[in-house]
């Protein structure tokens, strides 16, 4: 199940995730006539993230705000939630990610 | 609704750090002050933001469990960008940046994978071509792939990989650049704009 969001994360992830493809194109097109090899990395390895972050329907692992309330309350994150609900196995996964 | 893969948007988030580049297309001078004011400025906001989150407990998406409590390793990063731009000349930098701005990504993209190692040299290698590094360069671009990538591969807390790749791999071509002569720089500063 992927991350859900709600109320003021929803306005921070939209900022958030146009940032993450605006700033690449950003670099490509201005440093791309004078390295154009370089604005190549940067623009692949960023679209190439970007895509498998936007990309809908790819399984991943459900927020713990989830598992507790529902993903449709309107302040999704909850600190004491989260670690209350956090499993063992879950948060040694999420540790090892880069 | 905005539906997002934590893991990706950390991997994402890490990928766009590759940008910090866009730093040596600005002008040396930016209506009067010198740029490198931009980044220290950035240090000044982003010190500010993370201060904030650990003393309210603010939390940001996509941020890891046993990052809490304690400074988070995208303020990590971002300090060692900043770091590698202000105190290396931009032939040791870009590489840095590059490499560890797309290595991690690469390499936790391929965790479990045969070839993952390769791939990431492999990766080392083109961030050095491309940042200027030519055939008479080779003891530097074979030195820093390799370093880059053992960090990466060995670094644990509490020194996190975002510091230990840019900064020790910078360190490493440094000192290497003593003997060795770097390429010059790839980026210009773009003319005309912000003078």
């Amino acid at each position: 199940m992927r991350a859900e969001y709600s109320g003021r994360h929803r306005a921070l992830l939209l900022l958030w995730t146009t940032g993450l493809v605006a700033f690449p194109l950003a670099t490509a097109v201005i440093i791309g006539p004078q390295a154009p090899l370089l604005a190549g990395i940067v623009l692949f390895g960023n679209l190439w993230m970007d895509v498998l972050a936007l990309r809908p329907g790819r399984a991943s692992r459900e927020t713990p705000s989830q598992k507790v309330e529902g993903a449709d309350q309107d302040d999704g994150y909850d600190e004491k939630e989260e670690g209350d609900v956090q499993s063992g196995e879950e948060g040694a996964r999420r540790d090892v990610e880069p | 609704m905005v539906e997002l893969d934590e893991v990706y948007l950390r991997r994402a988030s890490h990928t766009v750090g590759a940008c910090a580049v866009l730093y040596y297309a600005l002008p040396e001078s930016i209506y009067g002050v010198p740029r490198w004011t931009v980044p220290m400025i950035a240090v000044m906001l982003s010190t500010a933001g993370e201060s904030f989150r650990l003393r309210r407990g603010a939390l940001v998406p996509g941020l890891r469990d046993h990052e809490r409590g304690r400074v988070a390793s995208y303020y990590q990063f971002g300090l060692s960008m900043v770091l590698l731009v202000l105190l290396f000349p931009q032939a040791i930098a870009v590489p840095c940046l590059l490499v560890a701005a797309l290595v991690d990504p690469l390499l936790g993209e391929m965790r479990g994978r045969r070839g993952s190692c390769s791939a990431a040299m492999l990766l080392c290698v083109a961030i050095f071509i491309a940042a200027g590094y030519r055939a008479e360069h080779w003891a530097l671009i074979a030195a820093g792939s390799v370093a880059a990538v053992a960090l990466e591969m060995t670094s644990r807390p509490p020194l996190d990989d975002d510091v230990t790749v840019p900064i020790g791999t910078g360190l490493l071509l440094w000192a290497m650049s003593l003997m060795v002569d770097l390429p010059s720089g790839v980026i210009e500063p773009v003319k005309g704009a912000l003078l």
